[in-house]
């Protein structure tokens, strides 16, 4: 059967739609965890029947992946906006700990889902969010290499997986510690983390000028 | 009828079900920490050696850590809880001893950069760096000292 070319508007409203979608599964994802929430919770969210909801995800499975799609795209479109503002080095990287600590913690039954789901997705799907996270993690990489010039490449992607890690613990475990006294703690760590072995102590501002003379020349 | 995907996976296995690896590793784990604890001449030696011990098994093992991370939440309840307790009393074990080198933490504080050091010790089990184990040990320790040591200390606060 030949489909009639939708007119702009209808297309324009599913868009829409698809997107009013992602969002309120990732609310609830979030809030109540992915296993717990059906099809008809996500689509009542938004007053809609279960087979409206099907003509935008044919599954949950399908409607997760969107998900992890618009996450790792937001915390990658963040981090490099991070980085493009920021005045130096230094500055970028606790920009960037509080980025992902922040993202750590909004999305912690996400990540948890995304540890126990993404070998279970499709693979086409799985690959192509795990090289979307790549590119994350390549904008840590490269802002490590600024702040530690002397480490090589693999030891450097090896350091910031390690970070990312520190960071996103109180995914498993809750401190009881408060948002801004965990923020600050992990903060501390990973900083000190970055540093590691470095002959010169801890100097930010020091650093900064460093970098304003590296531009400047 | 099972139905959940741990249930189904536990079939395939030949030799033991996840949950009898878990049990063994973490009794292991728990074992081991106590000995170093009780044998380290001072929290230092302690630590260093804790590092050193997680470090081993985060290499060796990371299969398992990284088959905990995925079957966890799918574990039957029982299972889950004496994993939990016996996972707690580990970290205990480790906050402990930071606590006694970090008197100026609260134990709270103490707690929560345990955890988030261990989370630094599992990194390889979740992303692959390309970085032999021989240059991934010292590195990943190195971190972990330095992390604890500076947990809290504001050198890095913005202006």
């Amino acid at each position: 059967m030949i489909q009639p070319e939708r007119p702009k508007a209808t297309r324009r409203r599913t868009s829409v739609r698809r997107q009013e979608l992602i969002s309120a599964a990732a609310r609830l994802f979030a809030s109540r965890g992915y296993y717990a929430v059906t099809v008809d919770d996500i689509g009542e969210a938004l007053g809609l029947s279960g087979p409206a909801l099907y003509r935008h995800f044919p599954s949950k499975e399908a409607l997760l992946v969107a998900v992890f799609d618009q996450v790792i795209e937001q915390q990658r479109d963040q981090a490099r906006e991070l980085l493009a503002e920021a005045a130096d080095p230094a500055a970028a990287l606790l920009a960037m700990v509080r980025l992902h600590v922040q993202f750590a913690s909004e999305q912690r039954e996400n990540l948890a889902v995304w540890r126990q789901e993404l070998h279970h997705i499709p693979q086409a799907e799985s690959g192509r969010l795990r090289r979307a996270q790549r590119l994350y993690v390549e904008e840590w990489v490269h802002l490590v290499h600024e702040l530690r010039p002397e480490i090589n490449d693999a030891s450097a992607r090896a350091l910031v997986h390690g970070v990312l890690g520190l960071l996103q613990s109180p995914s498993d475990f809750r401190s009881g510690l408060g948002d801004d006294g965990v923020v600050n703690l992990l903060m501390s760590m990973a900083v000190a983390a970055v540093f590691q072995g470095a002959t010169e102590p801890l100097d930010f501002p020091a650093l900064a000028q460093r970098r304003s003379r590296a531009r400047s020349a | 009828m099972p139905t959940g995907r741990y249930v189904d996976d536990s079939r395939t296995v030949r030799d033991a079900s996840p949950v009898s690896v878990f049990d063994r590793i973490v009794e292991r784990q728990l074992e081991e920490v106590t000995a170093i604890t009780s044998a380290a001449g001072d929290p230092e030696a302690a630590l260093s050696a804790m590092v050193a011990h997680h470090l081993r098994f985060a290499l060796e093992d990371r299969d398992h850590l990284a088959s905990w991370r995925e079957e966890f939440r799918s574990l039957p309840a029982e299972d889950a809880w004496r994993l939990r307790r016996m996972q707690r009393l580990y970290v205990e074990e480790w906050v402990e001893v930071v606590a006694a080198i970090r008197t100026d933490l609260s134990e709270g504080e103490a707690r929560a950069a345990v955890h988030a050091t261990l989370a630094l010790l599992h990194s390889p089990s979740e992303y692959k760096s390309g970085l032999p184990g021989e240059a991934l040990a010292p590195l990943l320790a190195s971190m972990a000292m330095s992390a604890l040591h500076g947990a809290g200390r504001s050198s890095h606060d913005p202006a």
